[in-house]
C-alpha cells in the first residue's frame, strides 16, 4: 500500500515535470508563437486577435497555471484549424488508435507466445532455428516496410491477393463495425507481427531461464512432463517479466502505430498529431502531447501494479522497481 | 520399490560427470549417497528421475522396480514421478512453486495423479499438515510466509502425499539452520518408517547420514570409490575419499557437540 | 592476446557472426567511400527520368525527381552510421551518469533517480521526438537526442543490479576499506564489470536507432528532406509501390539486414563476452 502511494507520488510529479516541458517546447520556437501558428502571410491584426484569444500576451507562469487549471477542469483547448474541441477531436482518433492497438496485441500475443515456446521446445532442431531466425528478423523490419510487403502481398488494387483495403477508414466509422474492422486488419497485422517477433524472443528468453531452475525440476518430480511443466509452471512464473515486456511494448507500439496509421490513411492518434504539428496547431499539439505522455506513464504505472500482484514475493516486499525492461522501438 | 543402477556413466558435452555408477537398493531399504559437491551425485537421482538436461548423454542401465526406465519416455517418466517415486530437494525455496499457496502444493502430485474430489484432496493436505507437524493455518499461506525449515517441511509432505514407495532426498538439510536439520532428519526419519517405502539419501555430510540410514556409497569424481555398512566406513574408512569425509564429520561434531559421543559410539537402528 | 582479439575471434567462428561482421563492415565501408563518390551524382535529376526500373545506368532505378537510387542509398549509410554513433554515444553517456547517481552515497539521490527513472521509461522513444520536434523541427538532432535518452535509461535500469552487485563486492568493499574513493571504486570496480551489458546492450540500441531513424523520417520529424538516409530512401519508395513494386523492396531489405547484423552481433557479444562460455577469456584473466 505504501509503494502504491509512493509509486502514485511519483506519477503525479513526473507527470507535472512533463507538463512543464510540453509547455517550454511550444513556446521555445524560434519566432512568436501567435504568428507561427497564424501562418506566414497573416495580417498584423489577424496575428494580435489570435494573441489575445489564446493568451499569449500574458506573462508565461500566468499562461501555464492556466493551462493546468484547464487541464484539471477537462478543457484541453480547442482546435484552431478545425475548430472543434481538443478532446473530442482525441476521442475520435482514439477509436481508430486504441482497437488498432488492442487487435495488434492480440495478433502479437496469438503469435508470440506459442511460437516462443515453440523455439525452445520442439524437438527437430531445424524448427528451432528457423523459428528463431523469423523472430530475429522480423523483429528487425521498420514497420513502414513490413507494411508495404503486406500491401504488396494482400491489399486490393496493388496486392497480389487483394482481400483487404489498404487505404483509409471505414466511411461510417464504428456504426460499419464490420467493414471498420476489416480496414484495420492489414495495419494491425503490420503491427502485430512485428511486436510478435519481439515477443517471441523475449518468451523464449524467459522460459530458457526457467528451463534449468528448481521449480521445474519440483513441479516434474510431482508427475509433470517436461513440455506440461513449461507451460504451466515455467510460463506462469515468467509472467511477471513477461506483463512488464508487454507494457512497455504496448509503450513503443505507439511509433509503429504512428508509422502504420499513416502509411494506411487511418485517422488516428499518431497520424493526427503529426498532422498537428505540420499544420502548427500548437494548442492542440500542447494538450496532445499531455495528454499522451499522461496515457503512457499511467500505463507504466498499471503494469508495475499488476507485477507486483503477480508475483507474491513482491506483494510482501516493499522495494520499488520490476525486473526486467526492454525497449524495443518499432518504427 | 527396489532400484538397481548398473554401469551408469553420464556425459554433458564430452565431460564425464559420471562413470560407470552401480548402485543397489532393496524394497524397504535405506541406503546413503555420500560425496563432496561436485562428485555427481545430485546426477544419479536427475538421471532415473529423468530431469537430465537435454544435452546429456547416459548409458547403462537403472532398473526401478525391475522395469528399466533408463531412455523410457517422458510420459513414463513423468508418471512415475510424484506416484511413485517422491523426492525432497536440497533448497525448498527455490524449488516450491512461489504462485502456490502449501496447500495446493502439497496436493499437486495427488491432482496430477489421482481423480479426488476438491474436498478429499484438501483433507489429506490437511491431514498431511498434523503430520508434518505445521498448523493448518499455514495451508494458505505462499511458501515466502514461511521460514526455510517450514519450507522444507512442506516439501517433505509433497514427497510423501502420495506414499510413494521410494523416496529420494537430495541433500535435503544442507541449505537449512543446524536446528531445523534435526527436526527435518527426524520427521523424514519417522514419515519413511511408517510409509515402508526405501529411501536414497544424497548427502555430502556423514553425521548427517548416519542417523538415517545403514548403508551408504561414497562417491567421488564421478565414480563409487567405496560402498557398504555405514558403522563399517565410519570405523575403517577404506579409501582416502571416504577417509577425509569421515574426518571432516567426526571433527564437526566434535566441534558442535550436541552434548553426545564423538563418532562412532552411537548405533542407529533403522 | 587482447580481450577484443577474443572476442572478435569467437564471434568470427560462427557462421552468424561472419555475416554480421561482414554486413557491418560493408556499412562502414561504403559509408566512407559515398563520402567521395557515388555512381551518380546525389543531384544529378532528370526531368525525364522519372520512376525508372533498374537499368545499366541507374542499378536500383530512379525516384520520382529522376535521381539515382543505389546513390541515394549509398550516401544514406554515412548519415545513418551517424545517427546510430551519436545515439548509442548518447546513451551511453547518460546511462553512466544515471548509473553513478544510482549508486551514490547521498540515499536520497539514489533512490530518487531510480523511481523516476522507473516512472520515465514508460515513455515512448516518438513522444520525445515530437515533443523536440516541435521547436526543433525535422532534423537529425530530434533523433539522435530522443532515442539517446530513451536507451539511455533503459541502459541505467539493465544495468542497475550489476552495478549494484559490484558495488557490494568483497572487491569493492575491500578498496574502500582501503582509502578508495567513490570515483575509483566507480572506475576499477563497477564499469568492468557492468561493461560485456553496455557493450550487448549499447549494439542493440544501435539497430533501434536504425529503425527509429526509418520512423520518424517517414513521419517527418527525422531527417530532414535533402538529406540522404535510409529512412528517407524508404519513404520515398512508399510511392513506388504502385510503378515498380519490387523496387520498393530494396531500402527496407538494407534496413532489415543492417538491423539483423547489429542484433545478431549484440546475441553473439554476450556469448563471446562471458568468461563462462568463453574459456579463452577466461585463460586470460587466469
Amino acid at each position: 500500500m505504501r509503494f502504491l502511494f509512493r509509486r502514485f507520488l511519483i506519477l503525479v510529479m513526473t507527470l507535472l515535470g512533463l507538463s512543464l516541458l510540453i509547455f517550454v517546447a511550444v513556446r521555445i520556437l524560434p519566432g512568436d508563437l501567435a504568428s507561427v501558428m497564424a501562418g506566414l502571410n497573416a495580417p498584423p491584426e489577424r496575428v494580435e486577435a489570435l494573441r489575445s484569444q489564446l493568451g499569449l500576451d500574458r506573462p508565461l507562469p500566468d499562461q501555464y497555471l492556466t493551462w493546468m487549471a484547464d487541464l484539471a477542469r477537462g478543457d484541453f483547448g480547442r482546435s484552431l484549424l478545425t475548430g472543434r474541441s481538443v478532446s473530442v477531436q482525441v476521442g475520435d482518433r482514439a477509436a481508430v488508435t486504441f482497437p488498432l492497438i488492442g487487435l495488434g496485441l492480440l495478433i502479437a500475443m496469438v503469435i508470440g507466445l506459442p511460437m516462443g515456446c515453440l523455439s525452445l521446445l520442439a524437438s527437430k532442431p531445424w524448427v528451432r532455428s528457423l523459428v528463431h531466425v523469423l523472430a530475429i528478423v522480423g523483429g528487425s523490419m521498420p514497420a513502414l516496410w513490413g507494411g508495404l510487403l503486406l500491401i504488396l502481398l494482400f491489399s486490393r488494387g496493388s496486392g497480389l491477393l487483394g482481400i483487404f483495403p489498404s487505404q483509409g477508414f471505414a466511411q461510417g466509422g464504428w456504426s460499419t463495425p464490420g467493414k471498420a474492422l476489416w480496414s484495420l486488419v492489414l495495419p494491425a497485422l503490420t503491427l502485430g507481427l512485428i511486436i510478435g517477433a519481439s515477443l517471441m524472443r523475449y518468451t523464449r528468453a524467459a522460459l530458457a531461464d526457467m528451463l534449468g531452475s528448481g521449480y521445474m525440476d519440483m513441479a516434474r518430480a510431482c508427475g509433470m512432463t517436461r513440455t506440461h511443466a513449461l507451460l504451466r509452471v515455467g510460463l506462469r512464473l515468467a509472467l511477471p517479466q513477461l506483463v512488464s515486456v508487454l507494457g512497455l511494448t504496448f509503450a513503443e507500439m505507439i511509433t509503429g502505430a504512428m508509422v502504420v496509421e499513416n502509411l494506411f490513411a487511418l485517422p488516428g492518434l499518431g497520424s493526427g498529431l503529426v498532422s498537428d504539428l505540420g499544420n502548427r496547431d500548437l494548442i492542440a499539439v500542447q494538450s496532445e502531447l499531455f495528454m499522451l505522455a499522461a496515457f503512457f506513464l499511467l500505463v507504466g504505472f498499471l503494469v508495475d501494479m499488476i507485477h507486483r500482484l503477480a508475483d507474491p514475493r513482491l506483494k510482501a516486499a516493499g522495494e520499488g522497481g520490476s525486473g526486467t525492461s526492454t525497449r524495443q522501438v518499432t518504427a | 520399490m527396489s532400484l538397481s543402477i548398473k554401469n551408469l556413466s553420464v556425459s554433458i558435452g564430452g565431460k564425464t560427470i559420471l562413470d560407470q555408477v552401480s548402485l543397489d537398493l532393496a524394497d524397504g531399504q535405506r541406503v546413503g549417497l555420500v560425496g563432496p559437491s561436485g562428485s555427481g551425485k545430485s546426477m544419479i537421482t536427475k538421471a532415473f528421475l529423468g530431469l537430465l538436461p537435454p544435452r546429456a548423454q547416459a548409458s547403462g542401465s537403472i532398473c526401478l522396480g525391475g522395469k528399466e526406465i533408463l531412455g523410457a519416455s517422458e510420459r513414463t517418466l513423468a508418471d512415475l514421478r510424484g506416484a511413485y517415486v517422491g523426492t525432497v530437494f536440497q533448497n525448498p525455496a527455490a524449488s516450491l512453486n512461489p504462485v502456490l499457496t502449501v496447500k495446493k502444493q502439497l496436493t499437486l502430485p495427488l491432482r496430477l495423479h489421482y481423480d479426488l474430489s476438491r474436498c478429499e484432496r484438501e483433507e489429506r493436505a490437511l491431514a498431511m499438515l498434523d503430520k508434518l507437524g505445521l498448523d493448518r493455518s499455514v495451508a494458505n499461506a505462499y511458501p515466502s510466509q514461511l521460514s526455510g525449515g517450514q519450507q522444507q517441511r512442506v516439501g517433505i509432505g509433497t514427497a510423501l502425499i502420495t506414499s510413494p514407495r521410494l523416496i529420494i532426498a537430495d541433500e535435503p538439510t544442507t541449505a537449512l539452520d543446524s536446528i531445523s536439520q534435526m527436526m527435518v532428519i527426524e520427521l523424514l526419519d519417522r514419515l519413511v518408517d511408517q510409509s515402508g517405502a526405501s529411501l536414497l539419501f544424497v548427502t555430502h555430510d556423514f553425521s548427517v547420514l548416519r542417523r538415517i540410514a545403514s548403508q551408504a556409497y561414497v562417491l567421488d569424481r564421478g565414480k563409487v570409490v567405496e560402498a557398504g555398512e555405514i558403522q563399517r566406513i565410519l570405523t575403517s574408512p577404506q579409501s582416502l575419499e571416504a577417509q577425509g569425509l569421515v574426518a571432516a564429520a567426526r571433527e564437526l561434531t566434535l566441534a558442535v557437540g550436541h552434548g553426545r559421543q564423538p563418532l562412532p559410539a552411537e548405533e542407529r537402528t533403522s | 592476446m587482447t580481450t577484443v582479439a577474443i572476442v572478435a575471434r569467437s564471434m568470427w567462428s560462427r557462421a552468424e557472426g561472419k555475416f554480421s561482421i561482414l554486413v557491418l563492415g560493408l556499412w562502414v565501408l561504403v559509408s566512407l567511400v559515398s563520402l567521395v563518390w557515388t555512381p551518380q551524382s546525389l543531384w544529378a535529376t532528370d526531368g525525364y527520368q522519372v520512376w525508372k526500373a533498374p537499368s545499366a545506368q541507374h542499378w536500383l532505378g530512379t525516384d520520382g525527381t529522376g535521381a539515382d537510387v543505389l546513390s541515394w542509398l549509398m550516401a544514406g549509410s554515412h548519415t545513418n552510421l551517424l545517427i546510430s554513433l551519436l545515439a548509442v554515444l548518447l546513451a551511453a553517456l547518460l546511462g553512466l551518469l544515471l548509473l553513478t547517481a544510482m549508486l551514490a552515497s547521498n540515499q536520497l539521490l539514489a533512490a530518487g533517480t531510480v523511481v523516476v527513472v522507473d516512472a520515465l521509461i514508460s515513455l515512448p522513444t516518438v513522444l520525445l521526438a515530437l515533443m523536440l520536434a516541435v521547436p526543433l523541427g525535422p532534423s537529425i538532432a530530434v533523433i539522435v537526442i530522443s532515442c539517446g535518452i530513451g536507451y539511455g535509461l533503459n541502459l541505467a535500469r539493465i544495468v542497475r543490479p550489476q552495478a549494484l552487485l559490484a558495488a557490494g563486492s568483497d572487491y569493492a568493499l575491500s578498496a574502500k576499506a582501503n582509502g578508495a574513493g567513490g570515483w575509483r571504486i566507480m572506475l576499477d570496480h563497477i564499469l568492468p564489470n557492468v561493461m560485456p551489458t553496455m557493450a550487448v546492450q549499447l549494439s542493440l540500441s544501435a539497430g533501434t536507432a536504425l529503425l527509429a531513424e526509418s520512423g520518424l523520417t517517414y513521419l517527418g520529424i527525422g531527417v530532414p528532406s535533402g538529406v540522404p538516409s535510409w529512412g528517407h530512401s524508404l519513404a520515398t519508395s512508399v510511392k513506388f509501390i504502385d510503378v515498380f513494386p519490387l523496387t520498393v523492396l530494396w531500402p527496407g531489405l538494407l534496413v532489415t539486414m543492417v538491423v539483423v547484423a547489429l542484433n545478431v552481433c549484440g546475441d553473439l557479444l554476450r556469448q563471446a563476452m562471458d568468461p563462462v562460455s568463453n574459456p579463452e577469456l577466461r585463460k586470460l584473466a587466469a
